[in-house]
């Protein structure tokens, strides 16, 4: 095969994925909101330099006269410690939200055992791990959103999973069809004990965010909008891992029709991600 | 740079270049969804990179390294991994003669280590010259033919048969 044939047969492939769905508006708020990260970290480091020059010249001024510092005022043991730090030109939205607090879980049996099980090769369906598990979630999935049994399948029979220096995510992906009706509209359902902020958990999961508060009796929830009737909605457990479920109108693995929006209702997408079955697999010896 | 004139200048970048970035994703990773994601984490980093880059002359190289690193970067973490059991569960049939050669070369593809892959992505569908492409991958110019060598020799080698059998050889 010649190179224009081998560009030929990419073109041809690449033709079928369909990329004239987007809106430039959400590629610009990404990147704005990139952007003010990436200055406020740097802001920060700018604070957390300025704060050890200060702190030195404290430690080096009071080292000097053989006494401690007074206060958290500037000392008087030498020039070095009111001279060199100028406070930054920073400043935070009041409303922006609180970084995530991170903690490093002790690792556990169950957590060594899911990455054992997520890092044995696989060579086909057959070997992708916790299947009963994942079928589990699929009967959880459709208790709560399809009783009567007539929507959601799990025909992908797939796996997603992730995993940090924190933790494990796991999650299926679920197939909504409208009997009679063409397209197929998907709902994702994760587990996760990663580290990362809910934040970041969205935008990984759903591809946006979940900027907005919802409370439901005593759970607090995350919920954000994207595209064409797509959400997502996050709830922290009290055990600190985190359920996730998203919903959009198109199964983009799989269909290129979408069903219509709002097939599954809000309120029990909310019933869904607080239900106490959904939980990372455990060891089958506990 | 101020913003108003850095969004309207990255508004019309996007607008006219996102469908190719969406492709390339989707030949360097053979799934819509990672494809998406691919293309956002490409396009943030080329956001806030844009005086710079476009002061350069560079955007499209920039937004092409960008690419190729996250998903090499993708494929040694096991960040959003999926594992599908059936596949084309609803596959598009506009032109059915050749979705099977397309299942094929997708198929073919993802046998490629994430290097080779992106060689021949950026080789023969964005059609860089061996000196850009070593130049987008931060390789040597050899680097890039051997790659792209072996690369479609495995192509070949996979999607051979099949060819063959078609044309009654």
């Amino acid at each position: 095969m010649n190179e224009t044939e081998w560009a030929e047969r990419l073109e041809a492939l690449a033709a079928r994925e369909d990329a004239s769905r987007f809106d430039v508006r959400d590629d610009v708020a990404r990147g704005r909101a990139r952007l003010l990260r990436s200055r406020v970290g740097v802001a920060g480091a700018a604070v957390l330099v300025g704060a050890v020059v200060l702190g030195t010249g404290l430690a080096l001024g009071g080292g000097g006269t053989g006494h401690a510092a007074p206060g958290p005022g500037p000392a008087d043991g030498g020039p070095t410690a009111t001279a060199t730090y100028h406070e930054p030109q920073v400043t935070l939205s009041p409303s922006a939200p609180p970084p995530p607090t991170p903690t490093t879980p002790e690792p556990d049996a169950r957590d060594a055992w899911l990455r054992t099980q997520l890092d044995r090769p696989w060579s086909g369906p057959q070997d992708i791990p916790f299947k009963t598990w994942r079928n589990d979630l699929y009967r959880t999935a459709r208790s709560v959103l399809d009783r009567a049994g007539t929507h959601l399948t799990y025909s992908s029979a797939g796996l997603t999973s992730g995993s940090d220096q924190h933790g494990v995510g796991l999650g299926i992906k679920l197939g909504w069809a409208e009997p009679g009706a063409a397209g197929q509209g998907m709902v994702q359902v994760e587990v996760t004990s990663e580290g990362d902020s809910d934040q970041e958990r969205c935008a990984l999961t759903g591809g946006f965010g979940c900027p907005r508060t919802v409370h439901v009796g005593e759970a607090t929830l995350k919920v954000g909008n994207g595209d064409g009737g797509a959400f997502i909605v996050l709830y922290r457990q009290p055990d600190g891992e985190r359920s996730v479920v998203l919903v959009d109108p198109l199964f983009g693995n799989n269909s290129r029709t979408p069903v219509r929006a709002g097939f599954v209702s809000r309120q029990d997408v909310y019933r869904l991600v607080r239900d106490d079955r959904l939980d990372l697999p455990q060891p089958p010896s506990s | 740079m101020r913003g108003s004139a850095r969004d309207a200048e990255f508004s019309e970048y996007v607008a006219g270049r996102r469908a190719q970035l969406r492709r390339t994703a989707y030949l360097l990773c053979g799934d819509s969804h990672r494809a998406e994601d691919l293309v956002q984490t490409t396009l943030m980093k080329v956001y806030v990179a844009w005086p710079r880059i476009r002061r350069d002359g560079s955007i499209e190289a920039y937004a092409r390294r960008v690419m190729v690193n996250a998903h090499v970067d993708d494929t040694r973490r096991p960040w959003r991994r999926e594992r599908v059991g059936v596949e084309g569960l609803d596959v598009e049939a506009r032109v059915p003669p050749s979705a099977e050669d397309r299942d094929l070369l997708m198929a073919a593809l993802a046998e490629l280590p994430p290097r080779q892959r992106a060689t021949v992505v950026l080789r023969h569908y964005w059609g860089l010259s061996v000196e850009e492409t070593a130049t987008d991958l931060g390789v040597s110019t050899g680097t890039v033919k051997s790659q792209t060598s072996h690369a479609l020799r495995h192509l070949e080698q996979v999607l051979s048969p099949h060819y063959d059998e078609r044309q009654g050889r």
